[in-house]
Formats: structure tokens, C-alpha cells, sequence
């Protein structure tokens, strides 16, 4: 082969293949925004309909009675933040421990059922969620309470967990537990200090999509957390929470409710999407530059 | 200080195939002893015998006798404890990414309890040092990922990450195949340095390599060990027409 073939020029690219490459970048770039469009629309509108009740009373004030103007829905914002946080505090160490077993002990038939368990649970009408946390808290209990309304969506944060932490877990190299085993670690303190923390931002975003799912579920919560028009920080009482607030307001006959529902949604989402990004941001500060 | 390996009537499986038949050896403590042959003839097999990474592959199962020291490896010493004394250096460079150099480094004593924050300074240092990767990490110990590193220097920190847990053996999995001539020759002069306090077993495809760094030779084929021997001896003047026809590249 001599020099000079292998400087042959390479021919002109033709224009139906430029064409082409601009047609496929300009579908790239319009499905993008059809995926985006939903969003923001959703977004704009909760703005557009809900900012003008937002307002300091609203944050701070529990529902005032029907008729009467102002009120706000600061007990069930308080209410979403206690169920959520029962509802990670069980469902998270939880899924994850269902995600550990699965990648690194249920490479067998055990671990086979419990994947489809768990996509079958994952599955389940939320509905049937809150009647099993019914069934199991508050019958028990006798009263309706925020410990219920965790535990109801305890139950539904647990498949996603496990599964995207089992799908992280799996995309860590076994070189990298091989590192750990050859440095005389054991192989619970390989899974917990290497491969999990290998796998962190991961194992987060899978907690972060079950966190949002669950933020907003009505279903589950009607007849476990109930609902409250108080104040309320015990966990066995009932207790109010957003999305069954804006439940109640929207199919409610009252004008001021509807305006407040809005609002309600409003501030459901902007918590969620504050939630998530402040999460974001604390893992962000953690990692390593070149990690 | 090092110490010495020696191997008997070792045979190893995956499953019911046989990967190793009946390897007898003895490697001399405080030397470097490379083990040669072609891809599949279960070198790499026989050295995760010796630390028994073997057996973490399912299915795999060892039988026969391996004595490291005065330690009977298969014989009443769990695995963990005896990978402490028998370090280990991979193929690929793998480095825990989301673990700075430091935590690399001290990653062995830190998750076996050791907490004495000064005692782990001091360890690290000294084994970065003997890395030869001190001088090119000091200003970023904390700052940087120990993916962040260039191939070489990820190895380096490999084997640094290794002599941190204090072993008297250092086994190398084909150290060098992932990186270029000059990372090469840096892992090649460490093996020098390191083969006065340490037992070196060496797996390597490049046959000038076994030549450069070891005083002892093993050739494998087909899992069994043909020939083992001063380097100089397998590679002038081998005593099996199978060794011969490798070094001299008829074959393999």
C-alpha cells in the first residue's frame, strides 16, 4: 500500500445525506420538546390558576369553614411532610435492603421470586395499597393516622426501590468488588462500603422517583391518613395531607375551594421538585472531583 | 518482609471443568517469580489460587495444598484473613471511583477497623511512596477521585491501595497489560524495589517482562505447569521442547 493511496480524497458527502442528518437532528430536538411540553404546561397552568391564592395566610393558616374567605392548607402541607417522611424512613432502608439481596445474594431462584413479587407489587392499583395499610394499621389501631398513611406508601416507594438499586448495584463493575475482597474485606462490608457507595447517585435516583411518585398519591392515603382540618403532630391521629386536601376542595361545590385546590397543587409540585433538587444538590457537594 | 509459597498437588475447576492439573512449585521469598504461557492455560487461575480469589467465582472449587509462610491457605485460615497477608494487583487498574486517593489507599485498614487517624496518614504516605505516586497526589489526596487518574497512575495507586494492608505477598495479575511502555517501565522498576520487602508473583504475556523483573520462571500450557525454573535458564537453555517453542514465539 503506498502512501498515496491512502491519500486518496474522500469524496464529498451528498446533499441527501446532509439532508438527512439535519432531518433526524430536527426530530431529536421536536421529540425532546414533545417530551418537555407536557410538563410545562402542567407547570404554567398550576401557576397560572393557583398563584393568586397563594399567600402567607395560606402557608401558615389551617382551613377556615366553608363560606368564611382566607384559611390556608399550612396542616396538610405539615401532614405531607410528616406521611413522606414515615413513608421513607420505612420504605427506603427497606427497598434498598430488597435491592441488596437481589443483586449481590439473589442471582438464584429466591431472588427470581422476589423480582417478580416485587414487579407485581409495583403494579398493584394504589387503591389496593391503602385497603392492605387499612387492613393491617388502622383496624389495629381503631383510628386513622399519618402512621397508616406511611405505611401505605412505604409499601408503594419498596418495589422501585429495590429494583433500581438491584439495577445500580448490577452496574458496578466486579472488578470492583474483587479490589475490596483482595484487600482481606469481608464481603457485607464489600456490599455496604463499596459496591452500594459505588453505586450512590444511582441508588438516589431510584429513592428520588419512588419519593415523587408517592408525594403525590391521593388513593392511598383516603383511608389511612384520613385527612384532618386541624393541626396535628401525633402520628396515631388523623392527619391531613396535600393531595387529599386538594381532593376534597376540588370536588367540592365552593368556588374559594377550588381557587385554594389550585394553589394546594401548586405548592405540592413546587415542594416535590424543591425536594428533589435539594437532594441533588446535597449529593453534588459529596462527590469527588473526576468521580 | 516476605515470605515463601509453596504448592502442592494443586488442582482447580470451574464447575466440572478442570482449569489447573496437579501444579507443584515453590516460589523463593523476597524474589519476583513470573508465571508465562498463552491466554487459557490457567496462569491467571493458579495465581487467584493462592489468595483464593478462586473460589468467589461461582461454581469454582479447589483441591490440594497451598502453604504461604507458615499459613496453610485452604486449611483452617478464612479467606479474609489470609488476603490481608496476600495482596493483590489486577489486570485493569480499579481504583474505587467514588473513594478519593486517600480513602483508596487506607480503604483496606479503614474498612478492617483501623480508625487511628495518624497511624492511616502515616500508612498511606508510606505506601503512596512506595507506589512512586506520592510526589504526582500529594496536593490532592482528598480533592481527587481515584478515577480521575491516568492508567498508570491508577495501577500505581492499585498497588499502593495493596501494600497499605501490610502483606508479605504481593500477587500480579498481568499489571502492566492495560498501560503504555513508560507506565510500564515505572510498574517494572516498583516490582525491583518492592522484591526487597515483599514476595512477588508475577502473571504476564510479555515474555522481555518475565525476563526484566523476575529471578524465577513458570511456563503454563493448557494448566498444567511445563517447566519452572531460573528465569535465565527457561528463557537460554529450557529443558522442555514445549518451553522452548514458546520463548522462541513458534507458537502462542
Amino acid at each position: 500500500m503506498s502512501t498515496t493511496a491512502m491519500l486518496v480524497a474522500i469524496p464529498p458527502i451528498s446533499l441527501w445525506r446532509r439532508v438527512l442528518d439535519k432531518l433526524m437532528t430536527a426530530a431529536a430536538i421536536v421529540t425532546v420538546i414533545l417530551v418537555l411540553l407536557p410538563l410545562g404546561a402542567i407547570f404554567a397552568y398550576l401557576v397560572y390558576r393557583g398563584i393568586g391564592s397563594i399567600n402567607l395566610a395560606f402557608l401558615t393558616q389551617t382551613p377556615k369553614p366553608v363560606g368564611e374567605p382566607g384559611g390556608g392548607m399550612a396542616n396538610a402541607i405539615a401532614g405531607s411532610v410528616v406521611i413522606l417522611g414515615i413513608a421513607s424512613l420505612l420504605g427506603v432502608p427497606l427497598g434498598i435492603g430488597a435491592g441488596v439481596f437481589l443483586s449481590e445474594y439473589g442471582r438464584n431462584r429466591y431472588g427470581d421470586v422476589v423480582r417478580f413479587v416485587s414487579d407485581v407489587l409495583n403494579g398493584v392499583p394504589s387503591i389496593v395499597i391503602g385497603i392492605v395499610a387499612y387492613a393491617i394499621v388502622v383496624v389495629r389501631q381503631k383510628h386513622f393516622s399519618a402512621l397508616a398513611g406511611g405505611v401505605a406508601l412505604a409499601i408503594m416507594m419498596v418495589p422501585t426501590i429495590a429494583r433500581t438499586t438491584e439495577q445500580m448495584l448490577l452496574l458496578v463493575p466486579q472488578a470492583i468488588r474483587e479490589a475490596a475482597y483482595g484487600l482481606g474485606i469481608s464481603r457485607w462490608r464489600t456490599t455496604l462500603s463499596i459496591t452500594l457507595r459505588t453505586a450512590t447517585s444511582g441508588v438516589i435516583t431510584g429513592i428520588m422517583l419512588a419519593f415523587a411518585r408517592v408525594a403525590g398519591e391521593t388513593a392511598p392515603l383516603l383511608f389511612t391518613a384520613f385527612g384532618n382540618q386541624f393541626w396535628n403532630w401525633k402520628t396515631d391521629q388523623p392527619t391531613a395531607a396535600l393531595p387529599l386536601q386538594i381532593f376534597t376542595y376540588a370536588i367540592s361545590p365552593f368556588d374559594e375551594w377550588h381557587r385554594q385546590a389550585w394553589a394546594g397543587a401548586l405548592v405540592l409540585i413546587v415542594l416535590i421538585v424543591a425536594a428533589v433538587t435539594a437532594v441533588r444538590i446535597a449529593v453534588r457537594r459529596g462527590t469527588l472531583a473526576g468521580a | 518482609m516476605g515470605v515463601g509459597i509453596t504448592v502442592d498437588h494443586l488442582n482447580a475447576f470451574y464447575g466440572k471443568t478442570q482449569a489447573l492439573y496437579d501444579i507443584n512449585l515453590t516460589v523463593a521469598a523476597n524474589h519476583a517469580t513470573a508465571l508465562i504461557g498463552p491466554s487459557g492455560c490457567g496462569k491467571s487461575t493458579f495465581i487467584r489460587c493462592l489468595n483464593r480469589m478462586h473460589e468467589t467465582i461461582p461454581e469454582a472449587t479447589v483441591q490440594g495444598s497451598v502453604r504461604i509462610g507458615e499459613f496453610s491457605v485452604y486449611n483452617g485460615t478464612s479467606a479474609t484473613q489470609l488476603r490481608r497477608r496476600v495482596g493483590m494487583v489486577f489486570q485493569k487498574p480499579n481504583p474505587f471511583p467514588t473513594m478519593s486517593i486517600y480513602d483508596n489507599v487506607a480503604a483496606g485498614l479503614k474498612l478492617n477497623g483501623v480508625r487511628n487517624r495518624k497511624q492511616l496518614d502515616g500508612i498511606v504516605q508510606k505506601s503512596l511512596d512506595s507506589a512512586a505516586l506520592w510526589d504526582e497526589v500529594k496536593d490532592h489526596l482528598h480533592k481527587k477521585s481515584g478515577a480521575s487518574l491516568s492508567g498508570g497512575q491508577q495501577q500505581r495507586l492499585c498497588i499502593a491501595r495493596a501494600l497499605a494492608v501490610q502483606p508479605e505477598v504481593l500477587l500480579m495479575d498481568e499489571p502492566c497489560s492495560a498501560l503504555d511502555p513508560i507506565s510500564t517501565g515505572k510498574i517494572e522498576e516498583l516490582i525491583f524495589q518492592l522484591k526487597e520487602q515483599y514476595t512477588i508473583v508475577i502473571v504476564t504475556h510479555n515474555m522481555q517482562q518475565a525476563a526484566r523483573v523476575a529471578e524465577f520462571t513458570g511456563f503454563f500450557l493448557l494448566g498444567k505447569l511445563i517447566e519452572f525454573d531460573k528465569t535465565e535458564k527457561v528463557f537460554t537453555n529450557p529443558s522442555d521442547k514445549r518451553t522452548e517453542d514458546y520463548v522462541t514465539g513458534r507458537f502462542g
